[in-house]
Parts: C-alpha cells; structure tokens; sequence
C-alpha cells in the first residue's frame, strides 16, 4: 500500500518519458490501478493533494467523489445535476448523464494529470473506472494580430499562449485527415503540453523520427517557451546561427506543414516553432506570398542587401579608413578625412564603441516600460548621435555606418537570425581592425565554411545554394508567380504540389477585342 | 576543454598578436595630392607638395616653409610645403621633417613640372614615379609655362584645392580639345617604344579678360595646349589648334568646336561641334623613304549657324560634312607639319602604324628614326558627317 501511495507521489517528480521515441504521445506510461473503494481512492488523494488548497473534493451522494482543481476548472451543470442524485446509479446511466466528452480512466496518472490540466474527475464506489470531464475553458488571451510579425496583406490572427486555441488555428486551416498531431508532456514540475504537428505523406519520415526522439528525450523540471525545448534539440547548439524557426502567425505555419516541415507547439507561448530550417527561411515574410511577386522579389533582394550591409559595412569601413585609403576616390578620401579629423580613437575602436552604444540603445528600447520609452530615443539620437559627433568624440560617418547596420539588421524578418549577423558583424570589425579587407576576407570564408557546414534535422542549412538545387532558387532568390511554383522543397516528400500548367491567361480567339 | 578548442582560442590570440599591423588612421595620414617639381642651376631638386587639409577643408592656408624649401600662399583646403635636394626622394624626406603625417602618396594626381626640368630632362625624376609602389600610373603630367610657383600656389576657383581644381580642368579638357597629352601609363608607353613622342598638359597662367573688369583675379591658370618630350626631355609645344590635331590623327577626338565657312558666304560661319572623330593611320616604305596614309572620320552637329540663307536638307548637310572634313585635314595637317618641320618628332604613331604593319621595313628604317619621320609624306582624306542641327532648322526663323 505504502510503496502504492509512494509510486503516485513519484508520478510529478520522476515522470519520465521513454528514451526509445517511439511513442512520446503517451506521458502515462507507468499505471497505478484505482482502488476500487472509494474511501481508500479519497485517502490516497487526499494524501497527494495535502496543502492543496485549490483542489476541492467533493462528495457527490453516498456514491461517489468529485475532484477538481478550483483555478483551472469551474463547477460545471452536469456536477450540480449528480450531486443532487442520492442514489448510486449504474455505469451505463452514469456514462450517459456524464456526456459524450467524459473520459474514462482506470488508474491514478491520467486521473491525476487529469486533474491538474482542468478536469473534473468523477470516482464511483466499487468502480474499477473513474470518468474525468473535459473542464470549461478557463481564462485565455482572445486571439489577436501578431505583434513582432506585421502583415500589410494577410490574416490578422496570431498565435496565443493556450495551445489548444493554437491547434484549432492551424486544424481551421488544413481541413485534412493528413494533418496530424501528437502531444507530450515536458517537464517533471511543469507539465507543459507539447505537440508535434505535420502532414503525413509530406514531412520526411527520417526527419520526422529525429524531431519525435530529440524531443522526446528532453528531461528537465520547467518548460517555459518554445526556446527552452529549441535549445535541447538543435543541431549545432554551439552556432550563433538558429536552426529552428519561430512564428506567431498561423498561416506561417500552415504554409511550413505544406512544404513538409513539422510544428512543434508549446503550451503557454505564441510561438510556435517549424523544423527543418534553413537559412532562406529566415530572409522571408508571408507577406512575401500574398503580395505581387515583382515586389516579393525585390523585397527579398533588398534583405540579401540589408543582411551584406549588417555583416560587413562597419568592418569594411575600418578596413577602408585604416589600411586601404587608396582604393577610396580621392573626393571620398578627402571628406572621410576632413570628417575624421580629431577623433581621439582610432576607426576600429570607434567602430566597436558605437556598435556597443546602439546594442545598448536596443536593450533599453526593448526593456524600457512603454510610457518612458521615448526617452531613450531622445537619449539615443540627440546625446550619443549629435553630442558625440559634435564633441569630436566620434565621426559622423561612423554614425551613418552604425544607424544604416542597425536599419538593415531591422529588415531581416527574424529576430535571433539578425542577432546573429550582428554578433558576426562585430567580429568582421575585429578582423577588419587587425588586418583590413584581409581580415574580412579570412573572416567571412571562415563564416562561409560554418554556414555550409551547418545542419537543420539533418537538411543542409544553405540549401538550395549549397549543395545547389537550381530548382529551388524561384523560390529563394526569386519569387516566381505561385503557378510556377509546382514543387516543395528537395527534402520533402511527394515533390509535386500542385498540377502543372495552370497560367492564367484571356479566353482564346477574342483577338484583343473585349466589349 | 578539448584540444581542438584550446587549439582554436591559441590561433585566435596569435592573431591578436600582430596587433593593428600596418594600420594607419586616415588621419594620421598626410595626403598628397599634387607635386610640382623644379631644378636649380646648381642641380637642386626642388620639391613642393600640396597635402589636403583636412582639419579645415574650405580654408584659405597659405603654405609653411619646410626644410631648406620655398613656400608660398593659397591653396585652400590644402596645405603646400617645399623642400630642396639633391635627389627627388631627398627632397621628399626634407619635406617631411615639416610634415607631422605620414606622407601618403597613393592619391598624387598631378605632376607639375617646371619648363626649365622638363627640357633639361625628366628621366632621373620619372625613375622614381615608375619605381615608387604607392605612385599610380594615372598620375598625370603637366607642364608649367611660366613660373612654377605662381601656378602651384595658386588660389583655387570652384574647387577647394588646386589638386582637385587640376583634376576637373583634366577631366574635362575633351570639352575643347585644346591638349592632347594623358596619364604616367601612356607616357610609359609612349617612350618604351623608342618610336613614339610621348606628350603631356601644359599650363598655363594667363590674364583673365574678367580681372581686367575687377571681376576675379588678374590671372588664372588654363589647361591647353601639348608638350612634346623625346627621350624623357621637352621638344616643343603643340598649340590649341594642333593639339585638336594631333587627337584627330591619334583617333582619340571626343570633342572640341570648329568654325567652317557657310557654303557660299565666306565670310560667315557655322561652328560645328565635334562628338567623335576615329582615325585609321598606316604607314610604308617606298624606295626608302617613309609614306604615311591616314583617313580620319569624323561626326559632328551643328552648333551655332551665322549663314544669312541656308537651308538645312540633305544636300546641304552633305555640304556642310565636306567643309568640316576639310577643316578637319587643315587641322590635322597643321599638327603633321609642325611634328615634322619644328619638332622633328613622331608623337601620332606613324612609327608604331609601320612596326605593326611591316616589322623589317621598320627594322631597317628605325637607325634613320625620327629624322625618316620628318620627310615622310602624308597623304590624308578625311570624311565627315553633320548629324544634328539643334532644336531649330535652317535659316532659323529667329535671323528672318
């Protein structure tokens, strides 16, 4: 009996999750039988739930014992309804008051998960069963735009930080029986629900089975955000480069599952993570689809330009200023000159200062309460931009080097991509400092051989530019017209997605003519 | 730690080792942009270098002695400091204990030289421009007629140094045609061949009509006209006219006006602007002696009609074309004579039309080079086309 009591308490602790992934769904794995007099169930709970103040217990007749968690659960109609109901009634009957969603369990783990994720468990004396009632939503935020991903032309729903609500975003949008999902729980204290999503048929096998065992043997007390399971399953945890996608938007998502990858969503965050990822999803929006494709790929262009601009122009402006004064013009020379003049440090001092000042100015943008964040602008712009080039104690042109880095680095859509790039930005400026162009040259060759040798769930992370998939680049460094479009990705299953041929054009033999 | 790491974090510490191996801030630099250069009588080279200024870019620094060296005034946005020596690279080092940068060559545009230099002889001074590796082969070179300082030291107009006012009056010397030299590289190349007069820009200080009214300074500087070297000295001169001609007959026209009589009124013109004009120059040896064939072409448009009645149709245009393609072999032929009878040199490429068309007849007829230049005979025919007459027809409803 002890060792029984023993062996639920442990369930919270020590839940672990079997180290084959071959069948994460299922967190239940180890099973205590319910006893089946309910005096000696009610004990065991209540030796569980001592000093839980919000579980309540309460007795429904003579027969049986109602268990929920008042902050997550509400009392409900059909409780009110059985505790009015004297009489032990027969299972049938009991099934059928209960309702279609009531679940019947048959030992303490689900009975207590259930619980402690908002349902209402109902035990019946000399029952081997207890039947757990799926509880009313409990306060959630409404669904809402997007806040760090803005769309001009598209939908306006975001993610949320209920998953559930997450889940019927995406299922609303793939009315398919391919889409799938599969849910386990991380976390010894936290619990938190976890669920991969794909479409079978589309989303590699091998990938698939990678993702289910690298999530699958995560142990750790607390999840907290999608980037906490991030760190534990990426593929090269030590590159300052992502390798796993976040979005808040759903038709990112959707969009991502078509082409074969796989969501993982985490309860209790808005962002929902897409495997593989390679560096050309991190330079595109949505909107890239939903808005003229001359535009789009123009667009994309400009962020090959902004992610060149954020790596290298403070390290080729070092390199220039202090090693390669001869291959400016002589009339850029001269202005660079007359605008350095008595600046006390040299160029690569000033450039890693300036680049410390903006990371400060974001940091403080970023954590400042909105009411004073003006404050820092004012700060930002006046004192560190004017004051200092004023004082002499910075050029100006390293100002406009240092705002154009910053602006490009706000083009890139994804945050911790352009992170990234500016911690690689920082380092080109040490090289550029110690030998010049050289220095850049070595450094961004050293980058190159990083990059290429990076890997997403296995799938190159600079495909399809290296290995080359000629195919793909309409959709990498072009945005072809979406009939054009007819194939996924190289890695995903089932190449073709759309029928062929499907240009539209006016009617035949009108000659021009329209009425 | 594993090995490879420790090994990564010791190659990255070496590298900071070297610390900022030959950086040099720009403003630790001291950049040149012009040099003018002249000889005393005892052998003295005399050396005086315009630097930017770049602490105060727009103001009028007059120059400070440096060494044993002249100074003198102007030069605004630049700084100018002299120096003496025996050599160029002596002179250069005086002038540096006055110059607290580093003397920065990279960016050194203009040459100026001293008429007197020049026709003592350039080769010992160009030994160490073509040497140097900082010095680029687009240095161009001037010649200054008249007194060298004057024109180093003087005040820039439009521009704030005189370097960069030199380099405009360079960039756009195709608006008139009047010079015929270009850069270090083609002066190379030019006197590498043995067969070729090498040519340079000429400057010179002039009174400005406009100083006379109190409207400028009494006096500026002007690009125009050739200087002609053979064997790194200075030969003689090519006016504005023959240096029009000498670029016609080198093919390398690409601008420039020139007046032609109206057809039947000879006393009235029409100036014709130039857009290009291409030449094909070939050369033979007939009974030893030297025979020269050139065919120019030529386009140009109408610029400026002073013809009481002239009618602008094809007939006329063709007219017109014939007038300009003999204005252009009086021009051309000018420039030829003045080569063979004053200057006795070859600065066209007759000889090099000769070596690359017929190598012996060159070989025999070099040890009598230049003087087989100057007996040559030329036959010329030129051709040209008036494209254009401008956003008005003939007779221009304005002169009715």
């Amino acid at each position: 009996m002890a060792g029984k009591e023993a062996g639920v308490r442990r369930f919270l602790l020590q839940q672990k999750y079997q180290r084959t992934g071959a069948s994460p769904t299922n967190a239940q794995t180890a099973s205590t039988p319910l006893d089946s007099h309910l005096s000696a169930a009610e004990q065991r709970l209540r030796a569980l739930f001592t000093d839980c103040e919000d579980i309540l217990f309460r007795p429904l007749g003579q027969w049986g014992l109602a268990i929920y968690c008042t902050s997550l659960a509400e009392g409900d109609h059909t409780l009110e309804h059985l505790m009015t109901t004297s009489s032990p009634v027969d299972p049938q009957a009991l099934k059928e008051r209960l309702g279609a969603q009531a679940k019947a369990v048959q030992s303490y783990e689900p009975l207590v998960a259930g619980i402690l994720s908002g349902s209402t468990a109902i035990l019946v004396d000399a029952s081997p069963k207890a039947w757990l009632l799926q509880g009313r939503q409990t306060q959630a935020r409404a669904v809402s735009e997007p806040q760090a991903e803005i769309s001009v032309r598209g939908p306006r729903d975001g993610f949320v930080e209920d998953r559930a609500v997450n889940l019927m975003l995406i299922r609303r949008r793939l009315r398919h029986p391919a889409l799938k999902v599969q849910t386990l729980y991380l976390g010894r204290v936290s619990q938190t629900a976890v669920s991969l999503v794909w479409i079978e048929g589309i989303a590699p096998d091998p990938i698939l089975t990678e993702v289910r065992t690298r999530v699958g043997r995560i142990d750790l007390d607390l999840v907290l955000e999608g980037s906490t399971v991030e760190e534990f399953i990426e593929d090269h945890p030590y590159s300052p480069l992502p390798t796993i996608n976040h979005t808040e938007r759903p038709d990112r998502v959707t969009a991502a599952l078509a082409e074969g990858r796989i969501a993982i969503l985490v309860d209790g965050t808005p962002f929902v993570m897409m495997v593989p990822a390679l560096m050309a999803d991190f330079m595109q929006t949505s909107d890239d689809y939903y808005q003229s494709f001359y535009q789009s790929t123009l667009v994309r262009w400009i962020r090959i330009g902004g992610l060149l601009v954020t790596m290298m122009l403070p390290g080729i402006y070092v390199a220039l200023t202090a090693f390669h004064q001869e291959i400016m013009p002589t009339p850029l020379l001269l202005s660079t000159a007359s605008a350095r003049e008595g600046v006390p440090m040299p160029a690569v001092v000033e450039a890693l200062v300036m680049q410390l000042v903006f990371e400060i100015v974001r940091e403080a943008a970023v954590r400042m309460p909105r009411q004073i964040g003006s404050a820092v602008t004012i700060v930002g712009a006046l004192v560190i931009g004017e004051s200092a080039v004023r004082a002499g104690l910075i050029s100006a042109p390293m100002v406009i080097v240092v705002s154009l880095t910053a602006l490009s680095a706000f083009i890139l859509p994804n945050y911790s991509f352009t992170l990234a790039f500016r911690l690689i930005s920082v380092g080109l400026i040490a090289m550029a400092g110690t030998f010049g162009l050289l220095g850049i040259l070595v450094g961004e060759i050293a980058l190159l051989i990083h990059l290429c040798g990076l890997r997403s769930f296995g799938v190159p992370y600079m495909q399809p530019l290296s290995p080359v998939k000629f195919a793909s680049w309409r959709d990498v460094l072009l945005r072809l017209p979406l009939f054009m479009l007819v194939r996924r990705p190289p890695w995903a299953q089932n190449q073709q997605r759309m029928a062929k041929g499907q240009q539209p054009a006016p009617p035949p033999g009108q000659g021009g003519a329209s009425p | 730690m594993t090995r490879g790491r420790l090994g990564a974090l010791t190659l990255a510490l070496v590298m900071l080792l070297s610390g900022c191996w030959s950086a040099k801030e720009i403003n630790q630099i001291a950049i040149v942009l012009s040099v003018g250069v002249d000889r005393t009588d005892d052998g003295q080279y005399v050396v005086t270098a315009l630097m930017a200024n770049p602490s105060n870019p727009s103001a009028q620094a007059g120059g400070g002695g440096g060494g044993a060296g002249s100074s003198s005034e102007g030069g605004g946005g630049a700084w100018i400091v002299g120096a003496t020596g025996p050599t160029f690279f002596e002179a250069v080092r005086e002038l540096a204990q006055a110059v607290p940068r580093r003397l920065f060559w990279h960016h050194f545009e203009t040459l100026v030289l001293s008429e007197d230099l020049a026709r003592q002889g350039i080769g010992d001074l160009l030994d160490v421009f073509t040497r140097d590796t900082e010095v680029r082969r687009t240095l161009h070179m001037l010649v200054a007629q008249g007194n060298l300082f004057d024109i180093v030291g003087a005040t820039p107009i439009l521009e704030l140094s005189l370097s960069r006012q030199l380099d405009g009056l360079i960039q756009n010397r195709t608006r008139h045609s009047h010079t015929a030299g270009s850069d270090l590289a083609h002066y190379m190349r030019a006197h590498t061949t043995n067969r070729t007069a090498p040519m340079g820009l000429v400057l010179i200080d002039k009174p400005d009509p406009a100083g006379g009214l109190g409207l400028s300074p009494p006096e500026r500087i002007e690009l125009e006209s050739t200087a002609v070297f053979w064997q790194n000295r200075l030969v003689g001169y090519l006016d504005d006219r023959e240096s029009m001609g000498a670029l016609m007959l080198q093919g390398l026209l690409r601008g420039g006006v020139v007046s032609i009589p109206c057809p039947g009124e000879p006393d009235r013109q029409i100036t014709v602007v130039i857009e290009r004009g291409r030449s094909k120059l070939s050369a033979s040896v007939q009974g030893g002696r030297m025979q020269g064939d050139v065919a120019l072409d030529l386009e140009g448009r109408v610029g400026e009609v002073h013809c009481t009645s002239l009618a602008m149709n094809p007939t006329t245009g063709d007219q017109i074309g014939r007038l300009f393609a003999d204005k252009a072999r009086e021009i051309a032929g000018a420039a030829l004579r003045k080569a063979q009878t004053e200057l006795g040199v070859d600065p066209f490429g007759f000889g090099d039309a000769l070596y690359r068309s017929n190598p012996s007849a060159w070989q025999r007829i070099s040890r009598d080079w230049p003087r087989a230049f100057t007996e040559m005979d030329v036959r010329m025919t030129a051709k040209a086309n008036v494209r254009h007459t401008g956003l008005t027809h003939s007779p221009n409803p304005i002169r009715r």
